[in-house]
């Protein structure tokens, strides 16, 4: 029979009594026990109810400060008395659930006890989890010797990327939350896990599209990382199941930045090194994008997301050139950026229909021209020999198990909504058959593709025009994505600049180090004040994350990437 | 009187009447007041009890810096306590008689690495019933008498009913006396059994090897036991055994003791009163009763500052310890009762302020000992419930 080691037993007080929700307990003051810890009570019928520590408290038997000073012969800070006051720790617990099913309260004097591997996974909910996909590993009573335990935490991916549940929010402070990372982190890990799973198994397949938008961290996932503890890390990955390699499939595309030369390939606008793009284009790994104005013109709207529109004539102007492209004979449409250019400049000298104004359409060319003119990538003509692209095409051809990454950090950032926009309204069409017959490949459409973005503040926040088409986008993938296989990764420092309507759909939250200020905000009422307490000292690679299938918030860390990340 | 009550039950078999409205009347004050009385029977022996006569009639300043190089001697601290409710009167043979329930409780705890831990084993606690000895219908034969109080207390605890949660360990029968309050006769006895288990407890620590030098105990409230009719561990059995334990007592009244100015007796209160922080009164010299052995050293410390406490006795505690072999004549060492002292100051820190009124004369391992003692009383509505 098992020993169980007694830590504690439950205070049931007429002015706090335990409940069907929580309980709280004492216990020796110098007993490390830690927030998100779970313990087990001893209950009726010879069962067991686990509880998740919450709030830790310390008190002695000085019935006011003004004891504690007179204790110290009346503030003397050189004493030190010949006997300690009594002291003890209560633990506010929350109630996670009975081995046997008793919803009773705990009796008072009830013994606490440390919890065992087996009954923490059970009383998280970890044994019923199916389709299992690691997204890290929690620590029980990590500061208790002899007694610290590290679980890898399985998330059931039907709930993360579809179909019961979908869409992932990671929010927290730039650089100390690791978002990016652990994006990465968890791409790898569905990677596995559907790669893994038997067909029978309806694991269905996946692939990722990934847009890279501030440096280059994000533009060498398939190779190893050179880190000094690379062989620690790998160590890591190991113990949570997952293959000690960086990953395989990837595609990088670079935005076109000009020519260096008839036949040659041209210049990528990125951080990269050039040299480094060139061993990517040479290893068949990398392309340059550039968008066409004769197949792109579509997505015109994208690039007047941020533009104040309370008229509604930048619409206006954007529904007549997109009327036109359609009909043949008409004076807007267009061949090139640089005619749809001439046309709108046109349009600047005289009064046409529909009741668009001269002021307005100066407004609309003042745009255009400076978004255009913002990115090398606006050019006619695509080169296969030098290896570029249309960035469009490219999606379509998507397959299980491929990681696209788009670089967009070196471009502006209306072009980098542009792009955001682009990805986002063109795998959606992929999803929903619009593609079928141009599809060269012939592996099968991925049956979920997942879009991962940092930075979503500036496509998304609560501050963007109500009639944005990137919010329209953002809000369709989020509302309609799950049902039609396309998920969103998203990331960004404050959550509560976030639409809620983005927020709330997001199944799983991943909740990274913040600040006092942001915690203060309504987004977080769902946790409690140690939560968010805890969330503003989470050290860089921790998280707590919130999933339909978890009983309670779970405080997790990950391990470093083990792909290379050029700084 | 298959349906009686218990009290119903005593009542008919003693051949007495329920006064009707009793309800249970907690008698904690009246406990006090049972001290009090039982202070005035020692007796005053005269002279010092200490081995440097320089000390007489001077205050001693304590040499607080030594503390500094060694720990404390005190290592156990006990304290015994007792509640008491009246939870019914009885008419009979044209008077009437409290009936008093109490539950008595004695408590040790140790002193390790700073830390209070209680000893196992040596936290007692006895429910009592104190009865009239006048209608309990006693004959000559003490042998029978006590057989009948077991009955009586059989009888009692049969009818109690187990949801009570009580059962009575003892019945005790106080004797009238037409100079005293009945009440305080009912509570005097289970103070006798609270002083004869602090007996018991103090002779397990003994016998266990615990106290000893460098290992002494200190217990709240005076040494000074008197023997009683109901005790049944005799001071001549328990007395040695006194050498390593001291009594510290919170209250006590300086008029009992005397100091001699101009060759003229007078009260000590002044003296004592004149007391400064981290001095010492000299050693009287003390007895149980009419001035024969044992004999006790009697001091007083003061431990804080009078402008800090309400009156001129807080913060000055009465020191005992019992004069043992020789020192019945030559008095205590004054090193080992300044060394006492000197750590009785030490324990001034830290204070049970806000929680305890008498907090300026509470040492805290002494409180500490009398809270884990208290917690594990019977609530007094236990005892009311015996009423209904």
């Amino acid at each position: 029979m098992k020993t169980h080691k007694t830590i504690g037993k439950v205070a049931a007080l007429e002015s706090c009594p335990t409940t069907i929700t929580s309980f709280v307990f004492w216990t020796d003051q110098d007993l490390k026990l830690s927030p998100f810890d779970i313990v087990k009570v001893q209950h009726v019928d010879d069962s067991f109810t686990f509880g998740q520590v919450e709030e830790i408290s310390h008190i002695t038997d000085a019935a006011s400060f003004m004891s504690t000073f007179i204790s110290n012969d009346f503030g003397d800070v050189s004493i030190t008395a010949p006997t300690e006051r009594v002291g003890m720790n209560y633990v506010k617990a929350r109630v996670l659930g009975n081995n046997k099913q008793i919803y009773l309260p705990v009796h008072n004097d009830a013994p606490v006890y440390f919890a065992e591997r087996e009954e923490i996974e059970k009383a998280l909910g970890f044994d019923n989890v199916q389709n299992k996909v690691i997204c890290g590993t929690t620590s029980m009573y990590s500061n208790i010797k002899d007694q610290k335990l590290e679980i890898p935490v399985p998330l059931n991916r039907d709930f993360l990327i579809g179909p019961e549940g979908a869409h992932l929010n990671i929010s927290g402070i730039s650089g100390l939350a690791a978002k990016t990372s652990y994006a990465m982190f968890l791409v790898k890990s569905l990677i596995e896990a559907v790669g893994h799973a038997k067909a029978d198994e309806g694991a269905g397949s996946v692939a990722f599209v990934v847009l890279n938008v501030k440096g280059k961290d994000l533009l060498a996932l398939d190779e190893v990382s050179n880190d000094r503890d690379i062989e620690t890390t790998k160590k890591k990955y190991q113990e949570l199941g997952l293959t000690p390699e960086p990953m395989k499939n990837v595609h990088y595309y670079y935005p076109y930045g000009g020519s260096i030369g008839v036949g040659k390939p041209g210049n990528a606008s990125t951080y990269l090194p050039p040299a480094k793009v060139a061993e990517q284009i040479k290893n068949g790994k990398a392309k340059l994008f550039k968008f066409e104005a004769k197949k792109d013109i579509k997505n015109i709207d994208l690039l007047f997301s941020e533009v104040d529109d309370p008229q509604q004539t930048v619409a206006s102007i954007i529904d007549t050139l997109l009327v036109a492209q359609e009909s043949e004979g008409s004076p807007f449409r267009v061949g090139t950026w640089g005619e749809l250019e001439d046309i709108v400049k046109q349009q600047m000298d005289k009064t046409i229909d529909k009741g668009i104004t001269v002021q307005s359409w100066r407004k609309f060319y003042r745009h255009l021209h400076l978004y255009l003119d913002s990115s090398k990538a606006f050019v006619d003509g695509i080169n296969a020999r030098n290896y570029e692209c249309r960035l469009a095409n490219e999606l379509i051809e998507i397959k299980p198990n491929d990681v696209f990454v788009i670089d967009v950090a070196k471009e502006a950032e209306s072009m980098q909504a542009f792009v955001f926009g682009h990805v986002m309204r063109e795998i959606m069409k992929l999803r929903n058959g619009e593609y079928t017959d141009q599809r060269e490949t012939t592996a099968p459409v991925p049956d979920r593709i997942v879009i991962v973005i940092d930075e979503m503040n500036k496509y998304c926040s609560k501050d963007s025009p109500k009639d944005s088409p990137i919010l329209k986008q953002v809000l369709d993938i989020t509302e309609r994505g799950r049902s039609l296989g396309v998920v969103l990764f998203g990331a960004e420092q404050f959550r509560s600049a976030i639409h809620e309507r983005v927020t709330g759909n997001c199944a799983t939250k991943a909740y990274g180090r913040t600040n006092s200020v942001e915690v203060s905000k309504k987004d977080y009422t769902s946790l409690n004040s140690v939560q968010k307490d805890i969330m503003m000292r989470l050290s860089q690679g921790e998280y707590i994350v919130e999933n339909p299938v978890l009983r309670a918030p779970i405080r997790i860390s990950f391990p470093k990437p083990i792909f290379q990340q050029y700084k | 009187m298959e349906n009686d009550t218990s009290l119903q039950w005593f009542a008919k078999a003693t051949g007495s009447d329920i006064v009707e409205g009793v309800r249970g009347e907690i008698l904690t004050d009246l406990a006090e007041k049972v001290d009090q009385e039982s202070e005035k029977q020692f007796t005053y022996v005269g002279g010092y009890a200490e081995t440097d006569p320089s000390v007489k009639n001077n205050y001693v300043d304590l040499d607080l810096g030594e503390l500094n190089d060694r720990d404390s001697f005190f290592k156990y601290f006990m304290d015994g306590s007792r509640r008491a409710v009246k939870i019914a009167e009885f008419r009979n043979d044209g008077k009437v008689w409290p009936i008093v329930a109490g539950q008595l409780g004695v408590a040790c705890c140790k002193r390790v690495d700073r830390k209070m831990i209680p000893i196992r084993g040596m936290r007692i606690y006895k429910n009592i019933l104190s009865v009239p000895y006048q209608i309990c219908g006693f004959g000559t034969n003490k042998d029978a008498n006590k057989q009948m109080l077991q009955q009586y207390l059989d009888g009692i605890n049969d009818r109690i009913g187990w949801e009570r949660r009580i059962s009575f360990d003892m019945l005790v029968a106080y004797r009238d006396d037409a100079d005293a309050n009945k009440e305080n006769l009912a509570v005097s006895q289970i103070q006798a059994l609270m002083i004869d288990t602090e007996k018991q407890s103090i002779l397990q620590l003994a016998n266990d090897a615990m106290i000893c030098d460098g290992a002494y105990l200190v217990k709240d409230g005076s040494l000074e036991y008197m023997d009683n009719t109901l005790t049944h561990i005799r001071w001549s059995k328990i007395g040695d055994n006194l050498q390593y334990a001291i009594g510290v007592s919170k209250s006590f009244n300086p008029d009992l003791f005397e100091v001699r100015k101009k060759s003229e007796r007078q009260s000590a209160a002044s003296f004592i009163a004149g007391l400064k922080v981290g001095q010492r009164t000299h050693a009287f010299k003390y007895s149980i009763h009419k001035r024969e052995p044992p004999y006790f050293a009697v001091w007083f410390v003061r431990i804080r500052k009078p402008s800090l406490t309400r009156s001129a006795f807080d913060g000055v505690l009465k020191v005992e310890m019992q004069l043992v072999g020789e020192e019945a004549a030559n008095g205590k060492s004054t090193i080992e009762i300044n060394r006492v002292s000197a750590d009785l100051v030490r324990e001034r820190n830290p204070v049970c302020y806000g929680s305890d009124s008498r907090w300026a004369n509470h040492i805290y391992p002494v409180y500490v000992t009398e809270k884990y003692l208290k917690s594990g009383f019977l609530p007094e509505t236990i005892f009311k419930a015996i009423t209904m």
